[in-house]
């Protein structure tokens, strides 16, 4: 179970409308310390490209937050990102996410986030063993405390 | 700590170092020799984060950018204790 404060909530909505403006898709991502790998602590804006159908971060940007993590001794707990209408796990969303981990959790956000911090027609995948995602009950893995 | 590879002791082959490589946050020491082709290094690192799936997409990265598989350590001007980065290639998402 990942425990993510309401506070990280309301920002993952405020970083995802302000940023995609009802018209792009966005992501961010909920990063932790590794000596607490349950809590998301903070909320990272990727620097990307996007347009109405997808994203693609920046490549040096991704590059220098990786030296960050390491840093800081922190790790991507889950991404989360917005999809113009249904919400489900793409190919592209599939084949390229951010980390490779088994049990990471990708949170697709439908309507370019118009509900959040409502997650009630959010879709959760998590990566398999086998590298394959397969969809997760949100309640079970993600709690959002007050 | 990671054991160097047997090969640092042979006649003819520079010593071996060791290098921290980073993946999400998590560091490991990896075993190099100037020698070894990036491509070696690469698959080193990824065992040592426990066989992550999708190896394919995954590069090793230093301040500069991506490090090509074909240079060996030694002309990617690697050395001791430097620290590289184990990522994806790209990292992108969408509905389309």
């Amino acid at each position: 179970m990942i425990y993510v404060p309401r506070l990280i909530l309301e920002e993952t909505a405020e970083h995802l409308r302000h940023c995609g403006r009802g018209i792009h898709e966005c992501q961010v991502v909920w990063v932790g310390a590794w000596a607490r790998p349950h809590r998301v602590e903070r909320v990272v804006h990727p620097r990307h490209k996007a347009h109405g159908g997808g994203f693609q971060v920046d490549d040096s940007w991704l590059t220098r937050f990786w030296y960050e993590l390491s840093a800081r001794g922190e790790g991507v707990r889950v991404q989360v990102h917005t999809h113009p209408a249904e919400a489900f796990h793409s190919f592209t969303d599939d084949e390229f996410p951010m980390v490779h981990t088994p049990g990471f959790l990708s949170l697709v956000i439908p309507d370019f986030g118009a509900a959040l911090p409502c997650l009630e027609r959010a879709y959760l995948a998590e990566l398999q063993n086998d590298g394959r995602w397969s969809e997760a009950k949100l309640s079970s893995k993600i709690n959002v405390e007050a | 700590m990671a054991a160097v590879p047997e090969a640092v002791n042979q006649p003819g082959h520079a010593p071996g170092f060791e290098i921290v490589v980073s993946y999400n946050g998590v560091k490991r020491d990896i075993a190099v020799l100037p020698q070894e082709t990036i491509k070696t290094v690469l698959d080193r690192a990824i065992a040592a984060f426990g066989n992550l799936p999708n190896p394919h997409t995954l590069s090793l990265f230093n301040e500069g950018g991506e490090l090509p598989d074909t240079s060996t350590v030694g002309d990617a001007h690697i050395h001791p204790h430097n620290e590289l980065v184990l990522r994806p290639g790209a990292v992108k998402g969408g509905a389309a």
